[in-house]
């Protein structure tokens, strides 16, 4: 499987992020731009990764940024939950060399 | 002898009065001696006045004394002659008054002497419209000769050239004088004239009366130019051809500065692959060499007949429609076109007889005429070039070959750029293919996976065979583990498609979401996250086998989509609307009970039916405990070797607890077994961790209803019966049951023939 399938469902309190297949390569500068439209808007965020099957360093990083953000992830399998917390910490490592 | 001797003696008189002409007898003296009513009304006197006279009366003063010297010598060597050959002979009237004249002299004689009769035909209309047409031939004379840029000639029927205009000296550079009486083919090329052209221009003409073409001709001093040249016949009253007459123009400059257009409009199009950016190409070219109020370009489909009318970009139009206008091939000025491979024109559209959408639309935008130029590559028509204006005849002969050449530049660039979207799809789909085939290879598959001796396994195998020369649909089912895909490949091997890919699709594991457009493919931007496009797994299978693995697992909202593309053998990609063929062999699997999905309505039932042509049931390790021995030994060599391990023995104890095992998770479980049981082997003895079947208690069946418990015991009592029902060794016996209850059992639990 090669793509990613991002459903965007929004409403007057939040944006909710559906993502399906691998958060690799290319996909992860189509989901930045996606994330970028929705949070000119108002509201929450929520990222459903529970149909992700693969992340790779770019979008671990995405995660990371997005998390930082305001994001909040759904997520099921324990890989997914590894990933989404090793994006996470990962981030704020690297804002704090930045810092 | 007295005129009225002679006239009776002659009995002329008669015959004379009957004549138009006006008759004269005269003797040899040139005394009238007789004459005829038409000479009386002729000459304005009576018979009585002219009887006697002579013959010079009748003849002007100025030209009396010729006259008589001309009768002298006619009277010298008297015989059947005109008189005055080659001269104006003029007659004069008693009024004085003059007229033109033909005068055709005749003697009479008798031995006793002669008279000379004169038959004068007044020519005055004759005259009349000879100088007319002299005035007219002089009129035009004067106008060829005075056209200096048309090189403007006559021929005769063989082609030598007998009229020659200062046009034509201009033009060519030949004087008249080098080229009269010389063959029309001194003006052609050399290597036109090899090839006959002179003459078949010629017969050409002759057959169509008249002919316009263009090439190039010789000039006196060598040099070429381009010709523009119009041929018509002039024939006689027979209707066989006497001359032919040429008017040529010198087109040099003209095809230079066309060749130069059509070249930037080529250089323009050729560098485009991109149909859409070569639709924008054509659209802003066009517009600069042609200017018209409408353009579109119908492109034909070969596989469906149809004909997409695609506009270009028409500024007039405030709300020009982007999306194609499908038409019919028949009726439609399209289609005409398309058909003929010929230019059409309507001068008016409005009476023009077509009544196809785009007729409609283009008067409803106040075009008045409108063109179509087949678009024709490689001898292969590819569509129509359409242009309209708002003006009534827009579209003369002229404007129509420079078109035809713009579209037959199109054309080729069209050609060009279907082909590279051909190329580039099989490209994106070898592509695909080259990329699933090598996932493919990682799992070696092969028959040889398929492993043991049993009796139900040979089944499945002889079922297996079987189907696989039909193009059936089969599902294949059984528990998980027990190599349903194995038996699913076998069958593509087996089958006419065995040189085609198998293309397997998880359902289970693909999100489903994604599902639809891993089977279906999409288009660039038919969702967000689809930033190129995609061929579907169904497509890839084309001509080959698409294995859908846990069917069971097929979203609802899919099963009605897929059973249509089974049906009419055609998909459409997510985001396109165009439907693409493909000739697909479906085996489906699953190990969920998908009969018992229907009811309780998990699955579509018109999609189980259509799957459940041809079912084979992979029966679970434990119902081919013969098999079991086998397989250990060949998972043990399989595994050894590539571990790079030598295990040559296995003790009996660790054979027969293998065999005793009941493997739920079929042989999936035992490969998995003997493959760690390799790890933890250090010799040539395979350790075996036993102890891990033994901890685990033979598991109780997997959770299931009492009806699908039951549906499985009577099933399989019925398979080692070979489905004898009756009888002391039939099912009904076995399971303890009357034949009746047996039958009312399984027609309740929907068991049929064809599951046994």
């Amino acid at each position: 499987m090669l793509l990613l399938k991002i459903t965007t469902d929004a409403s007057a309190e939040g944006t909710k992020i559906k993502l399906e297949g691998r958060l690799v390569g290319p996909w992860v500068k189509e989901l930045e731009s996606v994330w970028k439209s929705v949070t000119k808007t108002r509201g929450w965020l929520e990222v459903d990764l529970r149909s992700v099957s693969t992340v790779d360093s770019d979008g671990k990083e995405l995660l990371g940024r997005m998390h930082d953000g305001g994001a909040a992830f759904i997520v099921e399998a324990p890989m997914t939950k590894y990933i989404v917390a090793e994006a996470i910490r990962g981030f704020e490592n690297f804002k704090k060399r930045g810092e | 002898m007295t005129g009225t001797r002679m006239m009776e003696r002659f009995n002329f008189e008669q015959l004379f009065e009957s004549l138009p002409d006006a008759i004269l007898l005269t003797d040899g003296e040139g005394k009238i001696l007789g004459l005829n009513t038409q000479a009386e009304r002729l000459f304005g006197y009576c018979r009585d006045e002219l009887l006697g006279q002579p013959i010079e009366l009748l003849v002007p003063e100025r030209s009396r004394t010729a006259h008589a010297r001309h009768r002298k010598s006619y009277e010298s060597s008297p015989r059947p002659r005109p008189l005055g050959t080659g001269l104006e002979l003029r007659a004069r009237r008693k009024d004085g008054s003059e007229l033109p004249v033909d005068i055709l002299l005749s003697p009479l004689a008798d031995g006793t002497g002669h008279a000379t009769i004169s038959v004068i035909r007044d020519v005055t209309d004759r005259k009349k419209y000879e100088e007319e047409l002299r005035l007219r031939e002089e009129q035009l004379r004067l106008l060829v000769e005075s056209i200096q840029d048309y090189a403007i000639f006559m021929m005769d029927a063989e082609g030598r050239i007998i009229n020659w205009g200062p046009g034509a000296e201009k033009t060519n550079g030949f004087r008249a004088e080098e080229v009269l009486g010389k063959h029309c083919s001194i003006l052609f090329t050399p290597e036109d004239v090899q090839r006959g052209l002179p003459e078949s221009e010629m017969r050409r003409a002759a057959a169509l009366g008249r002919t316009e073409d263009e090439g190039w001709r010789l000039r006196r001093d060598g040099t070429r130019f381009w010709a523009n040249v119009v041929t018509a016949v002039i024939r006689d009253s027979s209707g066989a051809v006497r001359y032919y007459s040429k008017v040529a123009r010198d087109f040099t400059a003209r095809k230079q500065a066309l060749e130069a257009l059509l070249l930037e409009f080529s250089n323009v199009l050729i560098s485009k692959v991109d149909i859409h950016q070569l639709l924008e190409a054509i659209s802003s070219s066009l517009r600069r060499i042609f200017p018209c109020d409408y353009a579109s370009l119908a492109l034909l489909d070969a596989s469906t007949g149809l004909i997409y009318v695609q506009p270009l970009d028409n500024p007039t139009e405030s709300e020009a429609p982007r999306n194609p206008l499908v038409i019919e091939r028949s009726g439609s000025p399209e289609g005409w076109a398309l058909t003929s491979q010929k230019v059409l024109t309507l001068d008016r559209l409005a009476d023009s007889g077509f009544h196809s959408g785009l007729i409609s639309h283009l008067i409803a935008r106040g075009m008045q005429s409108a063109c179509w130029l087949p678009l024709v590559s490689r001898e292969r028509v590819l569509g129509t070039l359409n242009l309209a204006r708002r003006q009534p005849n827009a579209f003369d002969q002229e404007t129509c070959h420079l078109l035809s050449q713009l579209a037959n530049q199109i054309a080729l660039a069209i050609d060009n750029a279907l082909a590279f979207q051909h190329i580039a799809r099989l490209r994106d789909r070898l592509a695909d293919e080259k990329m699933y085939l090598e996932d493919e290879l990682r799992t070696e598959y092969n028959f040889e996976e398929i492993v043991g001796e049993s009796p139900s396994l040979r089944r499945v195998l002889k079922q297996a065979e079987t189907v696989a020369k039909t193009e059936a649909t089969v599902l294949v089912l059984g528990e998980t583990g027990t190599g349903k895909e194995l038996i699913a490949r076998a069958i593509h091997r087996l089958s006419p498609r065995k040189d085609r890919t198998f293309v397997k699709v998880s359902c289970a594991a693909i999100p489903a979401g994604l599902l639809e457009s891993e089977l279906f493919g999409h288009e660039r931007g038919a969702f967000t996250g689809a930033i190129t496009q995609k061929i579907g797994r169904m497509e890839l299978a084309d001509q080959g086998t698409l294995f859908l693995d846990e069917v069971g697992d097929l979203p609802l909202e899919l099963q009605p989509k897929l059973l249509r593309a089974l049906q009419e053998k055609e998909i459409e990609r997510l985001g396109s609307t165009r439907s693409i063929q493909v000739d697909v062999r479906l085996i489906a699997a699953t190990n969920r009970n998908l009969e018992q999905m229907v009811k309780t309505g998990e699955f579509r039932s018109d999609l189980y039916y259509r799957l459940r042509v041809f079912p084979i049931l992979v029966p679970p390790l434990k119902e081919r405990q013969e098999d079991i021995p086998i397989l250990v030994r060949y998972f043990t060599q399989k595994h050894s070797q590539r571990m790079n391990r030598k295990i040559t023995d296995i003790p009996p104890e660790t054979m027969a607890a293998l065999t005793r095992w009941h493997w739920p998770g079929n042989i999936r479980e035992l490969e998995n077994f003997i493959e760690r049981a390799v790890i933890l082997s250090t010799g040539s003895t395979l350790r075996a961790p036993l102890a891990e079947l033994q901890s685990h208690a033979p598991s109780a069946p997997e959770a299931t209803s009492l009806e699908v418990a039951e549906r499985e015991h009577i099933l399989r009592i019925l398979r080692e019966t070979r489905g004898v029902i009756s009888g002391p060794n039939g099912a009904a016996a076995r399971l303890g049951l009357k034949r009746t209850t047996l039958n009312s059992k399984m027609r309740k639990l929907g068991i049929r023939r064809e599951d046994i």
